[in-house]
This record gives C-alpha cells, structure tokens and sequence, in this order.
C-alpha cells in the first residue's frame, strides 16, 4: 500500500478521534515543520481562529445568562406545573437544535481538514470539492468522536496542554512522513490509530448513555466494590 | 492585523438578541399554557386569553426555528 494512502489513514484517524480544535493545531504544527515558519500566517490564525475561539463563549455565555434570567422572572408566579411541562418540552427542541448546530459544524470542519490533506498530496485536483467517502465517513465517525468535555475551566485548562501537544504531534509526524519515506509514514498511521482505539477503548470502560447523559462530569474509571461496612451490634 | 470589530459586534448584538427574544417568547406561551390549566383547575373551563396567547407565541418561535434552519441547511441556498 502506498504511502499517500497511509497518510490519508492517520489524518482520518486523528481527525475522527480529536475535536476540530486540536485538528487545527495539528494542521498549525504540521504546516510548520513541512513549509517552515513563514508557511504559517499567524496573525490570521489569531483574527480567524483565536479571537471567535474567545469570544464566542463570551457571546453565549451572556445570551444565556440574560435569557435564563428572563425565563425565571417571568414564570416566577405561574402554576408551576404547567411551567415545568412548558420548559421539559423547550428543552428537548433546543438540545435537538443544538445537535443539529454541533453536527452540521463539526462535520464539515472534519471534511475540510480530510479534503485539505488529499488536496495536498496529490490524490486530488486544486478544485476539488470533497469526495463522497469523506462525506459518508465523517458521519460515521462522529458518533465515535463524541467526547464531553467539562466545566469551562476544565476546558481552557484542557485547550492549553493539548493545543502544543497536538501541533507537536503534527509537527513530529510530519517530520517522520517526510524523512522516514513509506516506513514512516506507515509508522506514523499505526500510532494514530493505536491512539485513537486505546481512548476509544478507554471510554467504553464507563460509557454516557442516555440514562447518565446529564450526571456530573467527574466519573470514575476503575470501579471498586463498596467497602464493607459492619453494623453495630 | 486587521480584525472586522464590526462583523464581530454585528455577530454578538444579534445573538445576543434573537436569544433573549426567542426565550422570551417561548416563556409567554408557556405562561399562556399555565393560564388555561390554572382557570381549568378554578372553574372547570379553559381561558381563551390563555390559548391565544400561548398558540401565537408557539408559532412565532416554530417560525424563528424554521428560519434559524433554513439558515444554517446549504440545500435551502
């Protein structure tokens, strides 16, 4: 098997398993070793990538606040039954809405990044659009993808050890892809993939399901037996 | 670096916007919901007020939802 498809392989693998963002990231690190620095037009990854990453959950975070705040105020007084009816069923409309949002984004930005790599190695025109298996595995792995990330803090915490962790992780591979030939690139695509099923493997130890979707965010891996505690006599 | 400040604020003023106005109409329907319950429990009847103002209120909502769709689907394009 040739080493262009090994690589289109690894991107697939990396793409599904690791948010857009540390896509992104990746992509930043890989750019770098392949094009040099200059390959990088950092102030646009500011003005395009860093500052909406900012602000939007500042956008959101005040639309929500006043919003809920609104909620409350005005059914403060009502039959609260009827209320809590109303609200149940508003929810299960805006987490649809929600998904579909999340969904139609995340996807496309997991085509772009498989589409941009074909692009780059040759396998397809400047042009191209995306191809139809990229469409149709983009889907697929989503469902695979679905990480829950936690409190906000958690979150920026998360985004500044992984963001240099995946630009190295991309810098390296790249590095390995262009001095290791065929053999580096197959090595490169099998620890993509040992990566990707070992996290896959690991959260399937305690997997969400809609029965715990909304429990809080800290779960244990390793599942001991309650100790046993003896009665008094 | 040249950052568009006013697509930026555009993008935040209207979110921020269609939010609280969309929630807050979904609340009056709700209360419009309530108010027909509430005069069931009290009288045995409905309250007309209560299912007009509910009814309206859930149809501009299902049209912002359907707008917000439209929006987003490249096939509406």
């Amino acid at each position: 098997m040739d080493h262009i498809t090994f690589l289109v392989a690894v991107v697939i693998v990396t793409a599904l398993a690791f948010t857009p963002g540390m896509i992104f990231a990746g992509l930043v690190g890989a750019v770098w070793v392949g094009a040099g620095s200059h390959g990088v037009h950092f102030d646009k990854v500011v003005e395009k990538v860093l500052i909406p990453a900012v602000a939007s959950p500042v956008v959101a975070g005040v639309a929500a606040l006043l919003a809920t705040y609104l909620a409350y105020r005005l059914t403060d007084r009502a039959r609260k039954k009827s209320v809590t009816k109303g609200f149940r069923a508003g929810q299960i409309a805006s987490a649809s809405l929600v998904s579909l949002a999340h969904g139609t984004n995340d996807a496309q930005k997991t085509m772009g990044v498989i589409t941009l790599t074909l692009i780059s190695t040759g396998a397809l025109g400047h042009d191209a659009g995306p191809p139809l298996w990229v469409i149709a595995s983009a889907g697929l792995g989503r469902r695979l993808a679905e990480v829950r990330w936690g409190v906000a803090g958690r979150m920026v915490i998360a985004w500044m050890v992984t963001l240099p962790a995946a630009a190295l992780v991309g810098g390296v591979s790249a590095s390995v892809v262009t001095n290791g030939g065929n053999i580096g690139a197959v090595v490169v695509a099998l620890i993509g993939a040992a990566l990707a099923g070992g996290i896959v493997l690991l959260s399937r130890r305690n997997p969400v399901d809609a029965k715990n979707v909304n429990d809080a965010h800290e779960v244990t891996i390793r599942n001991e037996p309650p100790a046993k505690v003896g009665t008094a006599a | 670096m040249h950052l568009d400040w006013t697509a930026l604020g555009q993008v935040t003023a209207v979110s921020i916007g269609v939010t609280i106005a969309a929630v807050t109409v979904f609340a009056l329907g709700v209360l419009g919901v309530a108010r027909v319950e509430a005069a069931r429990e009290e009288n045995g009847t409905g309250s007309t007020l209560g299912l007009t103002q509910a009814g309206l209120c859930f149809v501009a909502c299902a049209a912002v939802v359907a707008y917000g769709i439209y929006l987003i689907v490249p096939q509406f394009h």
